[in-house]
């Protein structure tokens, strides 16, 4: 390799192999070798950028090699944090992480935002047991979806304490994951769901509901969080407000939905206004107009 | 650590361990302690086992993880495949969801969906007074007397998936997966008899029976600079029971046989009383249907650093199921439908087109086309001779019927409801220096509704995002936008005159912080805040504002390589206010009380003020390196929901109250100490503390069954289960583990 003046701009860097790398950097090669990733370049690679292993995603490192090494020296990318600007690191990434799931990854708020993929991914060494998830501790467990609720609640307080409540979906179970529902890396959908509607993410799972009814309840069908609250809710079935008042909210007919009914009326306790109305979204009874059938 | 043998290299680890302790406040407190899980108190428990074979040649690998095998919510995973080329999972998934054990009473007995009383009581179903100061042949005493059985409410989800990734060639990717979904168990669900003013709650414990197959195909095609993939995505609901008939326990003319139906239900106070509507009751209960989507998704970058992203989908959501005649009653001539089954066909169409550029250097714009359509073609249905309800006769229905148990005959159709969503939005982004990036967004977004209260409105949206790395150690994350939404008329129906929020014109304010400060590498400060209000200002009943505000602190700590400190507070607030007038009158206009601004006497006010305290804070110490470590952590949430009102004083108006507060709470504490035997054994000791408080009015004051469920009501006789009353619950979980690693 080639040294160069102080005065004279670097040589172009060419690609010098991994198993240049490996001689200064047996530990991290040895901890890469481990990850899937790392078992495709190093031992299955079937395209140039996959052969070129360290450097596809750092960079040709002639330069790197030709100065001795050192942090940061020979216009390597490092991939540490502020060493170079977010679209470089990520711009490695993309080369092959662009398709799929992260098609709309340009377009994501978590792009546009200046985030880095190793904020939450982690390349060098073995995490979880998909994804590759960074480690928020080294307590972050190797189940994805025990683990990405820790990494998303770095940022996501607010959703973080509401898996908390006592209303709540079965994730801090580790049962369901944020990215059973959302894809972070963007998507064309609103809150960058997976699915084209909220309600189409949760009829992925809700399926009995998607009806078509023959007695359609409007807003039930347009939008299941107009009335739940999915991160967690201290109402009971993750709701937002409490029953009756959420049904009140819209239906103030004339006798009892109008009625501002007292605390041990039947119109409050239990169920409230489902102890009768209980196919609230959605009927195909002939006589189900008001979900009583 | 791992084991060759052969061409093969093995790696694992299993855990084994048990799991003493008590559990204190009865089954009351197992549905909330165990609602999502099996903790296995009392027993033995393999919480995780993990197995990778590979060759040694790093050409192919099979894994295999399991957590809690033999537990209800078990989870075991098998993966194999060869790299790059192929991937194949498949898992099995368990998730109960258990909302009672050992509480809820019933005292019917089930087949498949069928309800049947063995015998009902012969006198007197209710008086206006209570049920203890009833004799003792009425209904709530004859439910008191051994006519009834434990029911245990809970469902377990099991979740069946297949995935296939296969590359053939390094630009294609084709995928296949298959999902299968099986709910099963028992919740409770409400059925009534007769018109709200004769109240008559018969809770059932519905059996659920579901089971959903899901397939999915694709393939995607990547070249250097454009990439494009087509995804088909089928869903097929089954509901293995979908009816629901019941005996109705209020009709007393016997069992079985020996019931004769009644066509009216009698709101008579006393003695033996044949007018209890028909002997059975009888529910549809979700029907099976399908779905199925097609996406085309594609994407190119194209010159002056543009890259555009696409997507196309188009689906059908399908459902036929036979309808159910109008009633089981015999007494009740059936009127007449225009169809047997709906026929459902509805369309959701989505397009997009989203264009990125960075052309210019420092300058982030992007633009975007959103278009979604739920296209309702199902068949409108028609009933000329109006709706029975209920399986009662008099109580036929129709929108220009007094809602009132008028019999009026008019014509009832079904609406195709249906709605279209436009959104249109431009970004700018600019990073005036490395360390702050300002972004100005705006949005429009057009709906359409069909059949609802508002067929067109425009929202509007701006704002400003700022992201601030002054330093390599501070971040600051800002945005606010605000936002408008404007209906082009709102048809207020006099017979519901309340301005519904999803509709009604509404100003928006959201904004978010978001703070992070690193002063040394040893700690770590974070906060956030998130914010948002909603005032509908043209609603003059209806919701009037909702807010919600969420501030967030947090840390972590590390003074010295062996210690740790962490913690997270958040406090969370929620507010809304809705104004209502009470109404005997089934045709009115607002305008007409002049509500709520003058002589309010029949309008009323109401209040929700919700609030959650979450907290956690722990510590990671290491005793000994690589050799004794522990870990204690606590996680405390406190919420609180009030609901106040008031108004409604005028002669005859049920005077708006107060309702008692509900409050929860969920305290868990961990403490665990993990010491390494050996280099391939591990032990894990310690100790769980999780206890769970709710105060709910409305719960708290339910019974098993309740004959008069409201003192001050004239009639009232409902069979509950009882599955509400959960009580609190204070566990203490030990537990010891040896992990076995290779």
């Amino acid at each position: 390799a080639a040294a160069w003046s102080a005065d004279a701009p670097p040589p172009e860097p060419t690609y010098v192999g991994s198993d240049v790398c490996k001689a200064c950097h047996a530990p991290q090669f040895e901890q890469f070798s481990q990850t899937q990733m790392g078992k495709i370049f190093l031992f299955n690679a079937r395209t140039l950028r996959e052969k070129q292993a360290c450097e596809s995603c750092h960079g040709p490192g002639s330069n790197h090699v030709a100065a001795g090494g050192g942090r940061g020296v020979g216009g390597l990318i490092s991939f540490r944090k502020d060493a170079e600007p977010g679209k470089v690191q990520n711009g490695a990434c993309l080369q092959c992480h662009e398709k799929g799931m992260h098609t709309y990854w340009e377009a994501s708020p978590h792009a546009s935002r200046g985030l880095t993929c190793t904020n939450c991914h982690t390349v060098m060494h073995k995490t979880t047991d998909r994804y590759q998830l960074a480690k928020v501790d080294d307590k972050t467990p190797f189940f994805w979806k025990r683990a990405d609720i820790e990494v998303c609640g770095q940022c996501h307080l607010q959703r973080k304490a509401q898996l908390m409540r006592s209303s709540h979906m079965p994730m801090r179970e580790g049962k369901i994951g944020c990215s059973d529902c959302h894809n972070p890396h963007g998507t064309p959908n609103p809150s960058q769901l997976k699915q084209a509607s909220v309600n189409e993410n949760c009829y992925t799972c809700h399926t009995e509901r998607r009806g078509p009814f023959l007695w359609e309840h409007p807003p039930v069908i347009e939008n299941c969080t107009n009335c739940h609250e999915p991160h967690g809710s201290v109402n009971d079935r993750l709701l937002k407000v409490t029953d009756p008042r959420l049904c009140t909210q819209c239906h103030q007919t004339a006798f009892h939905p109008s009625t501002p009914r007292g605390k041990n009326s039947a119109f409050f306790f239990n169920r409230s206004c489902t102890n009768c109305h209980s196919q609230v979204h959605g009927s195909n009874h002939p006589a189900g107009i008001f979900f009583q059938r | 650590a791992e084991v060759e043998f052969a061409d093969l290299v093995a790696s694992g680890s299993a855990e084994i361990g048990g799991v003493p302790g008590t559990r204190t406040g009865g089954n009351e407190g197992k549905s909330k302690f165990e609602e999502y899980r099996e903790t296995g108190l009392g027993g033995w428990i393999v919480p995780e086992l993990q197995l990778f074979l590979g060759g040694k040649k790093n050409d192919f690998f099979v894994s295999f993880d399991s957590t809690k095998p033999g537990f209800r919510d078990q989870n075991y995973r098998l993966r194999f495949g060869l790299y790059g080329l192929l991937d194949i999972e498949a898992e099995w998934d368990q998730i109960p969801h258990l909302f009672d054990e050992g509480i809820s009473r019933t005292p019917f007995r089930r087949d498949g969906g069928t309800f049947h009383l063995d015998g009902k009581p012969t006198t007197n179903i209710s008086t206006s007074a209570h049920c203890d100061a009833q004799p003792a042949t009425n209904f709530c005493h004859f439910l008191d007397k051994g006519n009834t059985h434990p029911v245990d409410l809970g469902l377990l989800y099991g979740i069946g998936r297949f995935k296939i990734k296969y590359t053939p060639l390094p630009g294609w990717t084709l995928n296949a997966g298959y999902w299968s979904q099986h709910v099963g168990g028992d919740r409770a669900f409400g059925t009534i008899f007769g018109t709200p003013g004769n109240f008559s709650v018969v809770e059932l414990p519905e059996p659920i029976d579901y089971q959903m197959h899901n397939v999915e195909l694709g393939g995607e095609y990547a070249a250097d600079w454009w990439s494009v993939g087509l995804r088909y995505q089928g869903s097929f609901f089954h509901n293995n029971i979908s009816t629901l008939i019941w005996d109705n326990p209020l009709n007393l003319t016997g069992v079985g046989g020996g019931c004769s139906d009644s066509a009216t239900f009698s709101n008579a106070t006393n003695g033996v009383d044949a007018n209890r509507g028909p002997c059975r009751g009888r529910l549809d209960l979700y029907p099976s249907n399908q779905a199925h989507t097609f996406t085309l998704t594609g994407a190119a970058t194209l010159p002056w650093k543009t890259r555009f992203m696409g997507t196309a989908s188009y689906g059908w959501r399908l459902q036929d199921d036979k309808f159910l005649p109008f009633t089981i009653n015999s007494a009740i001539t059936q009127p007449a439908m225009s169809a047997h089954s709906l026929d459902g066909d509805v369309r959701p169409t989505m397009i997009n087109a989203t264009v990125v550029n960075n052309a210019i250097d420092h300058l982030n714009l992007k633009a975007y086309y959103r278009y979604f359509d739920l296209d309702n073609q199902s068949r409108r249905v028609s009933f000329p001779d109006g709706i029975v309800i209920n399986d009662q006769a008099g109580t036929a229905v129709s929108p220009n019927c007094p809602p009132a148990g008028a019999s009026c005959g008019d014509a009832e159709r079904t609406n195709r409801y249906a709605y279209s969503k436009q959104n249109i939005g431009f970004d700018a982004g600019y990073d005036l220096t490395r360390w702050l990036t300002v972004k100005l967004g705006t949005g429009w977004e057009k709906m359409h509704r069909e059949f609802r209260e508002v067929r067109n409105s425009d929202e509007y949206g701006v704002g400003p995002t700022v992201d601030v790395k002054p330093l390599s150690s501070l971040l600051l994350r800002a945005s606010y936008r605000h936002s408008w939404r404007n209906p082009s008329h709102y048809n207020l129906d006099e017979e519901n005159i309340a301005k519904k929020f999803d509709e009604a014109r509404r100003n928006r304010d959201r904004a978010s912080l978001f703070a992070q400060y690193t002063p040394w590498e040893i700690l770590n400060l974070y906060a956030g805040f998130e914010f948002t209000k909603d005032d509908y200002p043209d609603s003059r009943l209806g919701t009037q504002f909702d807010f919600n505000y969420s501030p967030s602190a947090g840390f972590a700590l590390m003074p010295y390589k062996w210690l740790k400190f962490f913690g997270d507070y958040n406090w969370d607030r929620y507010d809304w206010q809705l104004d209502a007038i009470q109404r005997s009158a089934a045709l009115e206009t607002p305008d007409a009380v002049n509500c709520p601004k003058s002589g309010p006497t029949r309008c009323w006010t109401s209040r929700g003020l919700d609030r959650v305290h979450t907290l956690s804070f722990g510590s990671d110490v290491t005793l000994i390196e690589n050799v004794l470590g522990f870990r204690i952590q606590y996680g405390y949430s406190f919420g609180t929901s009030r609901v106040n009102a008031s108004g409604a004083t005028c002669g005859g108006c049920t005077r708006a109250t107060n309702y008692p507060t509900i409050n929860n709470s969920w305290q868990e504490l961990l403490a665990r100490f993990e010491y390494q035997v050996m280099k391939n054994v591990g032990l894990r000791v310690g100790y769980y503390f999780n206890r769970a408080r709710d105060n709910d009015h409305g719960v708290d004051i339910m019974k098993p069954w309740m004959g008069d469920v409201d003192p001050s009501a004239s009639v009232q006789h409902s069979v509950f289960l009882g599955d509400r009353i959960k009580g609190p619950f204070t566990a203490h979980v030990g537990f010891v583990a040896l992990k076995f690693s290779f």
